[in-house]
């Protein structure tokens, strides 16, 4: 066995899923106290090297030929006890690692596993509280980022492995975050983190690798000039769209989840068409319940909607999108059949090289790009959609932000709901949901 | 599409509207009681069952809200609907013949016997689940009472927004019902995937669970009620 300080040692020689991608030739430690970036492009392979390294590649009926020392323990024969006490593991899908059912069966479970019994105290230093008594699959994906990274805190384990951790957190949350990212370093705790945007990390100078088509193209200290050399930043500077009409009207609208509290209180909006709206505001806020009746997914427990056209709402987890079980066949429906149109939307989209592989193994960012696609072939008058720059590479983002102005130009209404401050400033409006006391109190327009 | 929503979302809230709340706070011992109770009204007194079905709704009510009670009856309802309109349909084959009172006692029974089984489903505490394997050596296996839980309402809200979603894409529900249930079995494979050292570890301890006084003896209560009905009648 290694007694050495560091929490994690890969030597992967070659890993993947059979018949599908492969990532090769990768090694680094991450000892305690250190911190470890993992950045590239969307498919790059950043969740294929999380999943080898976590050992859940084999869930996945996946390979991994080399070694993961994780504490000093082989992962290809330790105690599943020792992996455990070992990692927390934070995916960039947040609401697939709950178990309980809710928050508080779910924090009182992860200490159960400790040997601790749970009590008021672990909720209000988590700051839970007020969500212990919440069913689980009623918190926003923000919320269940929040319930995870609390889990992680009260585990103490000593490495942390995080998914873009940032993706569905608020501005004040990605703060937290930040600090509590700093002080478990001073703690000795080793931290591999995959995150699109490692300029956020800079201060904390972490190591970093850059992978590319599953392989390491750089892999050493913090560098700017690296990280900008590999960055595409998006442009902020163009002219604001003005609206061509209106696509949808909200007056008086309220919404209560069943069993729950009004979520959304006396909402009036105009959806403009031509012009691209984010949606903005603090986890819990509604945002997303907002997309959903707009686009009408949702009813209004009270309230009128007007629609003038089709629309099509994208989810946060753009599984639940799909018709089809691969991207070919997902885009030939959406283009009527049109081989060659679906085949310039792949190129257009950079999906070309994935289109035969089933939906479900493709990468976070390779599913939004695809549902996309779809809902750009469809050709529907309004487009809703979630965090649609959600874990997302500088490349990746510039691509889907152009495609929605391109949308917008053409006189459609495309309304997002957004953490991401890149697609907030290509937007023509910004609507902002304001929570105090966990209460909707207003929502002001800004563009 | 309308129609299938509904039911969805009238079993969704009939099953999964509340967390550790209400009668699932109630001592396991008053819950073991009014199941043992519902379960003796049903066999040994099945033709006066009926009967006690007032005392379900108002316990629906103390449990779960009007809300809850509105889907439950909606729920249950569809299920008397059907069963007796198949015995109405049969009637009129001259098969066997039915007066039109036991078409409606078939309807009424066939609520009651469904609320009950929504009751108990209700009642039934995933934690004190939990709580019992742990004791009972079966600590591995406790995990999954709150994964249950938490699958089936998950599923379940995926099932359903992938729905929506198909009938903004114009879909039908027939075409839909597939992508919508591989998001269900998606769901699990991600939950295995993220969870998979965690559900390969047991649990040390069991989980403090909230009870009740007064819905503990709400339920010793209805238990009591429900055999004097079934008695007296």
């Amino acid at each position: 066995m290694f007694d050495l300080p560091s929490v994690l040692i890969a030597n992967i020689i070659r890993c993947g899923y059979s018949g599908g991608f492969t990532l090769r030739d990768v090694k680094f430690n991450v000892n305690e106290g250190e911190i470890l970036l993992i950045t590239g492009r969307s498919g790059s392979g950043k969740t294929t090297l999380v999943r080898a390294v976590t050992g859940t590649m084999r869930a996945l009926d996946g390979y991994v030929e080399g070694e993961v020392y994780l504490c000093g323990r082989s992962i290809k024969n330790a105690d599943p006890e020792d992996i455990y006490k070992c990692l927390t593991y934070i995916p960039q899908e947040p609401w697939y690692a709950i178990i309980g059912y809710t928050v508080y069966a779910e924090i009182c479970h992860i200490l159960a596993l400790e040997g601790y019994i749970c009590s008021e105290v672990e909720f209000a230093i988590s700051n839970l509280s007020h969500l212990a008594n919440r069913l689980t699959y009623t918190l926003s994906a923000g919320e269940t980022q929040r319930v995870l990274w609390s889990e992680a805190l009260l585990k103490k384990n000593k490495l942390l492995v995080l998914d873009e951790p940032l993706v569905y957190l608020d501005k004040n949350a990605k703060s937290y975050i930040k600090n509590v990212i700093e002080k478990a370093l001073g703690e000795d705790v080793g931290i591999l983190l995959v995150d699109h945007d490692p300029l956020f990390w800079e201060n904390l100078e972490p190591q970093l690798i850059y992978l590319r088509d599953g392989r390491v193209i750089y892999y050493g200290k913090w560098s700017r000039s690296i990280v900008e050399q590999y960055s595409t930043k998006t442009s902020t500077q163009r002219e604001r769209r003005i609206s061509k009409g209106v696509y949808a009207e909200l007056r008086n609208v309220w919404f209560k989840y069943p069993g729950g509290d009004y979520v959304l209180k006396n909402i009036d909006m105009t959806i403009e068409k031509g012009v691209l709206t984010a949606i903005v505001g603090p986890n819990g806020s509604g945002k997303t319940t907002l997309l959903k009746l707009a686009s009408g997914v949702l009813k209004p427990s009270r309230g009128i909607i007007v629609r003038h056209g089709t629309a099509i709402y994208i989810p946060e987890n753009p599984l639940l999108y799909f018709t089809m079980p691969t991207p070919r066949e997902e885009l030939l429906l959406a283009s009527r059949g049109d081989e060659l149109k679906m085949l310039d939307i792949a190129e257009y989209f950079n999906i070309k090289g994935i289109l035969d592989q089933p939906l479900a193994k493709l990468s976070s960012g390779e599913r939004r790009r695809v549902a996309l696609a779809s809902a750009y072939l469809s050709g529907f008058d309004a487009y809703f959609i979630d965090e649609p720059t959600g874990g997302l590479d500088y490349e990746s983002t510039s691509l889907v932000l152009s495609v929605l102005e391109e949308l917008a130009e053409r006189d459609k209404a495309v309304v997002i709901a957004t953490h991401d401050e890149r697609a907030v400033n290509k937007s023509d409006l910004t609507m902002r949901l304001e929570l105090k006391n966990h209460e909707l109190k207003s929502m002001s327009i800004q563009g | 599409m309308g129609f299938f929503n509904w039911v969805l979302s009238i079993i969704y809230k009939s099953m999964f509207l509340t967390g550790d709340s209400g009668l699932r706070r109630a001592h396991v011992l008053s819950k073991l009681v009014f199941t043992i109770s519902l379960i003796l009204v049903h066999v040994v007194y099945s033709e006066k069952s009926i009967a006690i079905l007032p005392v379900l709704i108002v316990l629906g009510i103390v449990h779960a809200g009007l809300e809850w009670i509105i889907a439950v009856l909606s729920l249950t309802g569809l299920v008397g609907v059907y069963l007796a309109s198949s015995a109405y349909l049969l009637s009129l084959t001259g098969l066997y013949y039915m007066a039109p009172l036991q078409i409606l006692t078939i309807a009424l029974r066939a609520t009651t016997v469904a609320m009950s089984i929504i009751l108990l489903f209700n009642i039934i505490s995933p934690i004190e689940l939990y709580n019992l394997l742990h004791v009972f050596g079966a600590r591995h296996f406790s995990t999954y009472t709150l994964l249950l839980w938490r699958l089936m309402p998950l599923g379940l809200k995926n099932f359903t927004d992938s729905l929506a979603v198909g009938y903004l894409k114009k879909e039908t529900t027939v075409k839909r019902i597939p992508p919508a249930t591989a998001s269900i079995i998606e769901s699990g494979w991600f939950i295995e995937e993220y969870n998979y050292w965690r559900l390969r570890v047991s649990s040390k301890t069991h989980i403090p669970v909230t009870r009740t006084i007064i819905h503990t003896i709400i339920l010793l209560l209805s238990s009591l009620t429900i055999l004097l009905i079934v008695k007296i009648i």
